[in-house]
């Protein structure tokens, strides 16, 4: 068996040499060229959550039930032409008819189910599932030829919000995860995927909707932010939806973009003195965002009250971020010093390699500003696996003090997918235990409508005003370099898909 | 009759190597500027003012070459505002050691494993061979990762896993001029007189090997700077705030657009200072090698 | 000879071994992959089910025989970030790396040969001065600042290059051009060297006094002796660029084994790290055992051992 790989192995190095001579030239046309950071592992559209995969794959190849619009979080229809609340527990979707999938099989409600039923499949980790749904029961059945029932143990009022994750696939495809041809219902058929390479799409003649620009999609991968800065400029690529600060020097090609990320030094309040909230409060005011702004940061970074971005509901917009002021600040430590608070204990700020551009520099810059205000503190950076473990439960028994360098995206309309994590007394990434916010949470969870929305903004209230759980710095913005042939405007949704339907030549 | 006593002796030699550095300019304003770099690393960062090591964000990315400034900022500032040249005199300390230590670290293990892998040879010869085999077919990096999650990622973990994987250049290297040195007529000559084994390695051959293993770790030195900035670049090299030349060579690759100085100037002087350690090394090859000296020895009319 | 030879292969398949069980234990003590494959927002008890369902929970020597017996049956595992088997995916990057550690030690070694060679004739001459601080020049610049530079000297400004990635011969230049700089910088010294120390010696002298000319001087005799610690140091640096490729793959996007390398390591895919490890270290120690191989043909006397 080995032997057969390696010989494959060989004829591929002497393909690779060969072609490589003859490589034909790429007619620019109607064909466009994406480069990203990274390469997918895998295309599977169960993992379209993740940004690398959902850029290719979310609604170019396979389509969600249905869509949300990235500027107030309202939610359209794709898949899915209508969904209307039966009881409490159930949840009905009408499906679109005469869609076909890539393959020929029919969109219905037994193929929607299956697919459904396939991304929630305990046994496959696929990300819809653990990000979204985690362990929430959900079962999926037909009623009819084309509707759709969803019924669960618990009231899930987002349950169509939730939909805009569920990408649908053929019935014919395998169940395990990992599929590396997916047949969705998109506008773009699946090409070819030459691992290391490039991974190619072409339009589907059959699509149910408008026809789309482009005739042939590339994507092609480069990790360095000058190196596909510099392709889109020579042409070699037409796109490049995610590059650095310091690379968009270009007005004419470079557009900035909030991509509904937040960045934050979280405070684990459970380890003393960070348990006392003038010591949490002072943090706050010690920081000079306005300096960071436009200089570590770029320019149109937004400073925050809060973890969810403006445009999801139950977002607070009535709150005012941090003033810098070193001399209260000053007076709030020396206070706390007073009462006894043991303010000169070493803390440790966990910082993340390339979480976001300039990541270093911004921890050195907040030690500069912290240690003015008093404080003791040591920088730690380190890479994903080790930075996970002081940012998620499992906690260490022994840790001490610390400031989490993070970053959270949400652009999924509503502040559930946030909020629990992050601030519920037993939240993958929560060091807060405040009994109003649990009974917050809990609430708006299972609300809806205006009473759902006033339930978030209080928690956003009482954890900016009286929790105090985080050192707030910024909403995000993205930078994209776009060739001049291109017509193409990135938004908040740009994080995590491209889809090439939108895209048009000048 | 002539009285030479101690004093003499030794003063003619100190005039006899400053004569040899003299007829290699190169050489020369290689020690020179070498001696000063080991003085930048152990008295620099006490010289300097704290300010211009502090963070100072109006002055981000300053453009060098301007005399509008502080003189400290001649070559620039760095993406926080802070002072170029402090920001190197305090790199040299670290790199310096990190390097330093490194190389002298493997040389010494490797060299002597391999003078006893290629002298004796047998099991215990090949043995040291086949550790070298291994460490070589072991990624710096994968190892580098493990130390950077086990332990604290500080210089002294650095130094060990730079040093560990460079030995096998030195263990292969020294085994080869072993190898070579051991079949020559004067070797067998001392062992037919009976001399003992240690005698022959460290009378006879060791200083043979060790122009070849000091041309090799003066390069090495270098390299381990690289290498250093590379494991830099890949994130597991070491960490803020600690700082080396090679981390802000890492560090200013992203800015190579609008501010090309911050990965620019610490690139240059990791070059200068290799350079210098390569011709002071070919230098010392000359020295050290008794067919060559006369190469560099006044005697009678210099042929240049 | 044949015995020799067998003796060697035996010893480096217990080198490879060895390796391999060090390599196993060492990359399971960085962690629980599953923190770092399942999504930040992931809940406690999927993760626990990850970790279960995919035994990393299991005590380390459960672990390790579940992996020795699997791999009996030629199974090296899958990748659990691309859901394929570990294998495929290092045989599918191995030729790329392969193809640039080639090509860029060949041109090292003949170009350093051919320009320490003629270094060597005339110590501290004008070409010998001049070539040495030109290579080490080259040899002593971080790597991926010249990568970088390049691609924004040739593709950016002048156009002359593509930026990055694999095809045809110019995608080549740079990635190639990246790669020999420091071999040959390291090996020109070398070779200068020991063609030095070869040139000055007994039996050249003897040569020259027989009226040999200088060019089969150089070229045949002193070569021939001089080579030796090169070939060790080529055969290292071989290694090292074959280990080492990553920056260059990185930045030009080239598929290989060096970046496969990093990329698995950083995100704990142990199957992935494993398989790639054994794939390069058999390719290392199949060079080393050419070079002792070289060393037997070129030293007579360590051939009648």
């Amino acid at each position: 068996m080995t032997v057969k790989k390696i010989s494959l192995a060989i004829s591929t190095a002497s393909i690779l040499a060969i072609v490589g001579f003859f490589s034909p030239a790429y007619s620019a046309s109607k064909n466009l060229t994406v480069v990203l950071s990274e390469e997918p592992d895998i295309v599977d559209p169960c993992e379209a959550t993740r940004s690398n995969v959902g850029r290719i794959v979310k609604q170019n190849v396979s389509e969600t039930l249905v869509e949300i619009d990235p500027k107030d979080g309202s939610i359209k229809a794709r898949l899915a032409t209508g969904w209307k609340q039966t009881d409490n527990l159930t949840w009905h979707f009408d499906i679109r008819k005469g869609v076909k999938f890539h393959d020929g099989e029919d969109l219905n409600a037994k193929s929607v189910v299956k697919s459904i039923k396939r991304a929630l499949n305990p046994k496959y980790d696929c990300e819809i599932r653990t990000k979204f749904f985690g362990n929430m029961s959900v079962s999926a059945s037909a009623i009819g030829s084309h509707t759709v029932a969803i019924k669960t143990k618990k009231p899930q009022p987002i349950m169509p919000a939730l939909m805009g994750t569920m990408t649908i696939v053929s019935p014919n495809t395998q169940e395990a995860k990992g599929v590396r041809n997916p047949q969705g219902t998109g506008p773009y058929v699946f090409g070819t995927w030459t691992p290391g390479q490039s991974v190619s799409l072409k339009r589907f003649a059959g699509y149910w909707g408008d026809k789309p620009v482009v005739e042939n999609v590339k994507y092609v991968f480069r990790k360095e932010s000058a190196v596909r800065a510099a392709m889109v400029k020579t042409g070699e690529a037409d796109i490049a939806p995610n590059i650095a600060v310091q690379d968009a020097t270009d007005s004419k090609m470079d557009f900035s973009y909030f991509n509904s990320e937040t960045a934050r030094l979280r405070i684990d309040m459970s380890r003393k003195p960070l348990d006392d909230i003038r010591v949490r409060k002072a943090m706050n005011l010690a920081v000079d965002l306005d300096a960071l702004r436009g200089t570590i940061f770029a320019k149109g970074v937004v400073k925050q009250t809060q973890i969810v971005v403006p445009s999801i509901n139950g977002h607070n917009p009535r709150l005012k971020p941090w003033p810098y002021n070193l001399k209260e600040a000053k007076k709030l430590v020396a206070a706390a010093k007073a009462d006894g608070v043991d303010v000169g204990k070493e803390i440790v700020m966990i910082g993340r390699l390339g979480i976001y551009p300039n990541s270093t520099e911004a921890m050195e810059a907040m030690h500069a500003m912290l240690t003015e205000a008093g404080f003791n503190l040591k920088i730690k950076m380190m890479e994903t696996a080790g930075w996970l473990n002081f940012l998620s439960r499992p906690y260490a028994e022994d840790r001490g003090p610390t400031l989490v360098q993070g970053q959270h995206d949400n652009n999924n309309g509503d502040a559930v997918f946030s909020m629990y994590n992050k601030y519920a007394c037993k939240g993958a990434q929560s060091t807060t235990c405040d009994s109003k916010v649990e009974a917050g949470i809990k609430a708006a969870t299972v609300a809806t409508g205006d009473k759902r929305r006033d339930t978030w903004q209080e928690v956003q209230r009482r954890l900016h005003q009286d929790i105090v759980p985080d050192v707030q710095m910024f909403h995000m913005v993205g930078f994209s370099r776009v060739n001049p042939r291109i017509n193409f405007t990135p938004s908040i949704s740009t994080n995590s898909e491209l889809q090439v339907s939108q895209v048009k030549f000048n | 009759m002539l009285i030479i006593n101690e004093k003499t002796l030794i003063l003619k030699k100190l005039k006899i190597i400053f004569s040899m550095f003299l007829n290699d300019k190169l050489a020369l304003i290689s020690i020179i500027f070498l001696i000063f770099i080991l003085f930048v690393a152990i008295f620099g960062p006490y010289l300097i003012n704290d300010s211009f090591t502090k963070m100072n964000l109006r002055l981000r990315n300053l453009a060098p070459f301007s005399f509008e400034h502080n003189f400290m900022y001649f070559l620039g500032a760095d993406a926080l505002g802070r002072s170029m040249i402090a920001r190197l005199i305090v790199g040299t300390q670290n790199t310096m050691f990190i390097a330093g230590s490194a190389v002298i670290l493997s040389m010494t293990i490797g060299g002597v494993l391999g003078l006893v892998s290629g002298f004796f040879g047998g099991k215990g010869g090949n043995i040291i061979m086949r550790l070298a085999d291994i460490i070589m077919s072991f990624p710096s990096l994968l190892l580098a990762v493990i130390v950077l999650y086990m332990f604290d990622p500080g210089l002294i973990n650095l130094v060990i896993v730079l040093a560990f994987t460079r030995l096998p250049i030195y263990m292969r290297t020294a085994r080869a001029e072993v190898l070579e040195i051991r079949e020559r007529l004067f070797v067998s000559a001392a062992i037919s007189m009976g001399a003992s084994n240690s005698r022959i390695i460290f009378k006879h051959i060791a200083p043979l090997t060790i122009p070849t293993l000091i041309t090799i770790a003066t390069l090495d030195f270098a390299f381990v700077m690289l290498g250093e900035s590379a494991l830099s670049f890949l994130g597991v090299g070491i960490q803020p705030p600690e700082v080396t030349w090679g981390l802000m060579v890492a560090q200013g690759r992203n800015y190579l657009q609008i501010a090309w100085w911050l990965a620019f100037f610490p690139g240059l002087i990791i070059m200068l200072v290799a350079l210098s350690l390569n011709l002071l090394s070919s230098w010392l090859r000359i020295v050290l090698d008794p067919r060559q000296r006369w190469r560099l020895e006044n005697i009678g009319v210099k042929n240049e | 000879m044949k015995k020799y030879l067998s003796k060697r292969i035996l010893s480096s398949l217990l080198a490879v071994t060895g390796l391999f069980i060090m390599v196993f234990f060492l990359a399971r003590l960085t962690g629980d992959p599953g923190h770092l494959y399942l999504p930040i927002d992931a809940p406690l008890e999927v993760r626990k089910e990850f970790s279960e369902k995919h035994g990393f929970n299991d005590p380390i020597y459960i672990q390790f025989g579940r992996f020795v017996s699997d791999l009996a049956n030629g199974n090296f595992g899958d990748s659990l970030r691309k859901q394929r088997p570990a294998i495929d995916v290092v045989l599918e990057a191995i030729p790329v790396t392969l193809s640039l550690a080639a090509v860029a030690m060949s041109i090292a070694l003949f170009g350093a040969i051919l320009i320490g060679s003629l270094a060597a004739y005339k110590p501290n001459g004008v070409f010998d001065r001049v070539s040495r601080v030109v290579s080490l020049t080259a040899a002593s610049a971080p790597d991926f600042w010249v990568a970088i530079t390049a691609i924004l000297i040739f593709s950016v400004s002048l156009r002359w290059l593509p930026t990055s990635g694999i095809g045809g011969f110019p995608y080549w230049i740079m990635p190639i051009g990246i790669l020999v700089i420091r071999p040959l910088g390291l090996l020109v010294q070398v070779v200068r060297g020991s063609m030095i120390t070869a040139l000055s010696s007994d039996f050249i002298k003897t040569a020259r006094a027989k009226g040999v000319k200088e060019k089969a001087v150089i070229f045949k005799h002193g070569l021939r002796n001089g080579l030796l610690p090169v070939i060790t140091v080529a055969g290292d640096q071989a290694a090292a660029i074959a280990n080492g490729a990553v920056i260059v793959e990185t930045i030009f996007g080239w598929p290989g084994i060096g970046k496969l390398m990093i990329d698995s390591i950083l995100q704990r895919d142990f199957a992935v790290v494993q398989a790639s490890i054994l794939i390069t270290a058999i390719v290392i120690l199949s060079i080393n055992i050419i070079i002792d191989i070289a060393y037997a043909v070129l030293d007579p006397r360590i051939r009648h051992k």
